[in-house]
């Protein structure tokens, strides 16, 4: 059933119920709210039984990446700056020469 | 000049070998271009999501709202059929008193199992409506938390890429020194031609 077909037997069990006396409107307003309830169970249910598929271990995951090429990146400034300081200290000792 | 020397050794023997260790331009500009489509990307996902949870969450105030009103007519009606059932026990005169009191309490019984049902139904109603609203804006957060992290790394894979690398930074350094090399030879070609004539005249 859709939320349509729900809302359309609602609706008509509601006018019946109208006209209906003592045990009769009882059983029906019963009825309607059972329908009502399941209604409810139907429009959520894509919701609540989904599995999104994306965690906190996938943040985590990614957390981890973006670290690793920060220390990398970090290495090859390092090794930049070794370079740097190595013609540095090698000019020095050229200019005592 | 020793280490013009060296240098300009070391840039013959080992060109090839620096070329290929750079990163290319190419390489550099698509990077940067990912980043800003990353970023681009976040702000949209961002948007969306702002959207639609607004947009979800209204729909099931309504719903929660419906669930409200559901309850409320429920309860209305069982007191109506309440009282319709007791105009018929006691309007009918065949029954006796205690007859009468029996139905009554056998209807009252009825009743008030149908009123805890609606009580039931409810709960469950608003139970599962609020674990939706819940549930999105959790699953929301996750897949947002989660573009911000991938906008990060890609952000640092950026940055691991256009950082120089060694070998870029030594042929820099060459170049330096080859443009050192160029001007002291200039230089030096000026001085000797300024030369030249004393020299001349000293060998005169």
């Amino acid at each position: 059933m859709t939320l349509t077909d729900f809302d359309e037997k609602i609706e008509e069990l509601k006018l019946v119920r109208t006209k209906a006396h003592g045990f009769k409107k009882a059983e029906l307003t019963n009825l309607i709210d059972n329908l009502e309830t399941k209604r409810v169970s139907i429009l959520v249910a894509p919701i609540n039984n989904a599995d999104f598929g994306f965690t906190q271990d996938d943040i985590d995951e990614l957390k981890v990446i973006a670290q690793q090429f920060q220390v990398a990146t970090n290495e090859i400034e390092e090794a930049n700056e070794l370079i740097d300081n190595a013609i540095s200290l090698g000019t020095k000792l050229f200019n005592l020469l | 000049m020793k280490r013009i020397f060296t240098t300009s050794l070391l840039s013959v023997l080992f060109f090839p070998f620096f070329l290929s260790c750079g990163i290319s331009k190419e390489v550099r500009t698509a990077s940067t271009n990912l980043v800003t489509k990353q970023k681009t990307s976040l702000e949209a996902h961002q948007t969306f999501h702002h959207v639609i949870l607004i947009a979800f969450n209204e729909v099931l105030d309504a719903e929660i709202a419906r669930s409200q009103k559901t309850y409320e007519e429920s309860l209305e009606n069982y007191h109506q059929a309440m009282l319709d059932e007791l105009k018929n026990i006691y309007e009918n005169e065949k029954l006796s008193e205690a007859e009468k009191k029996v139905r009554e309490e056998t209807a009252r019984q009825k009743i008030m199992n149908y009123i805890k049902t609606a009580e039931e139904n409810k709960k469950k109603r608003d139970q599962d409506l609020n674990e939706a609203k819940s549930k999105l804006a959790t699953a929301s957060n996750f897949l947002l938390e989660g573009e911000k992290a991938k906008a990060d790394a890609i952000e640092k894979l950026d940055g691991y890429l256009q950082a120089k690398r060694p070998s870029e930074r030594l042929l820099e350094q060459i170049d330096l020194d080859l443009n050192q090399y160029k001007d002291y030879v200039s230089k030096a070609n000026q001085a000797i031609k300024e030369a030249e004539p004393f020299i001349d005249k000293l060998n005169d």
